[in-house]
């Protein structure tokens, strides 16, 4: 990779870090600040980190089932795994973007801070020993509630594409 | 615009580390997880009879073994009991063995036989045996999603593991390849 090549990459990871960080502490300014090309695939990031934070545990112990008996049973149980652990961020992309609307549906990705921050900082407390038991449904249910919330409260600054430069987006665009 | 670096930072190591921490996790206890797979031998364990016998799975060696985990508030449970009771009539009982453990007996020890005598008539099986888990078979077999049925052969080795229903055809198939050629088959 040139010096050229890794001088890009390291600024549009810083790029992303603050806007990420905006993102949480001041969600509103933060997106007030950003074009709509920037962020653009922020979803499939957030996503990830999910999947990493919050639901390595249930990922890991379906594939275990695959692993263990080789057959189209354990493949199901890993898939049924799989399901599960998408279905939050998957459920909380598709409600924000019923509330931004299908012009501002490019935002959507700060959905999943809150959910991301929430959901994982419970494991980590409860890795560190802290009794934090909530029931199994209730942080993402309370995070996504939150992210939610954020989502209503960021839509008046959010900036509608016109509708055609909407259409000519790709589906993959829109995220 | 640096605090907000700070901050997209901090968050986004604070998930690196969880997952970090969770994977360590997941290489420490992999080999514990996971249903008992097929080829190992079926480990020690007790279990109670409706009758108050206790059966050793030492004693389950030298017949072909079926033995289905189940609760009595699981729907595909009880479908799979049915099919089980049918098919048990078909089977020479000096050859092959049904057993139906249920896995409440670690929550309610004491209710569990009166609960299970009145799960019988309710839903009519008739000459199914059912046996009771304290919870020990459960964690020795690791027992999972439900109904969990294992094939067991005659030498005590687990031959085939069916997560979830399975259907009688597919358990016949199993039991007939474990038989010794010229046994009798329905």
């Amino acid at each position: 990779m040139s010096a050229e090549q890794r001088s890009g990459w390291r600024k549009a990871v810083q790029r992303a870090l603050t806007r990420w960080g905006g993102f949480l502490i001041c969600p509103r300014r933060e997106v007030g600040r950003l074009s709509p090309e920037e962020g653009r695939h922020d979803a499939w990031w957030f996503g990830g980190l999910y999947l990493a934070g919050a639901e390595i545990d249930g990922l890991a112990r379906g594939l275990a089932s695959w692993a263990s008996l080789r057959d189209l049973g354990g493949a199901m149980m890993f898939g049924a795994a799989l399901g599960r652990s998408l279905l939050i961020p998957i459920v909380a992309l598709t409600l924000a973007e019923v509330v931004l609307g299908r012009s501002r549906a490019y935002r959507r990705a700060v959905v999943l801070v809150p959910l991301l921050v929430g959901t994982t900082g419970v494991r980590g407390l409860s890795l560190l020993g802290v009794p934090v038991a909530p029931p199994t449904w209730l942080v993402p249910l309370a995070a996504g509630a939150w992210g939610m919330a954020w989502i209503a409260w960021i839509r008046p600054i959010v900036v509608p594409l016109p509708a055609r430069e909407d259409e000519a987006r790709t589906p993959e665009e829109g995220t | 615009m640096r605090g907000r670096w700070f901050a997209g930072l901090a968050w986004v190591l604070g998930v690196v580390v969880v997952a970090g921490v969770e994977l360590h996790g997941v290489t420490t206890h992999w080999n514990d997880w996971g249903p008992l797979p097929p080829g190992e031998a079926i480990p020690e364990f007790t279990l109670q009879t409706l009758d108050g016998q206790r059966i050793e799975t030492s004693a389950l060696s030298g017949k072909v073994t079926v033995m289905t985990f189940w609760t009595t508030w699981c729907p595909s449970c009880r479908a799979e009991l049915a099919d089980l009771d049918a098919i048990d009539e078909a089977y020479d009982a000096g050859q092959v063995r049904f057993l139906a453990v249920n896995l409440e007996g670690a929550q309610h020890a004491g209710a569990t036989k009166s609960m299970l005598e009145a799960f019988r008539k309710a839903e009519n099986i008739e000459s199914l045996p059912m046996a009771i888990d304290d919870g020990r078979a459960a964690r020795a077999l690791r027992i999972g999603p439900i109904p969990h049925t294992l094939v067991i052969d005659a030498a005590g080795k687990i031959r085939r593991v069916h997560l979830g229903r399975v259907r009688a055809t597919t358990l016949q198939r199993d039991i007939e390849r474990l038989l010794p050629p010229g046994s009798t088959a329905p």
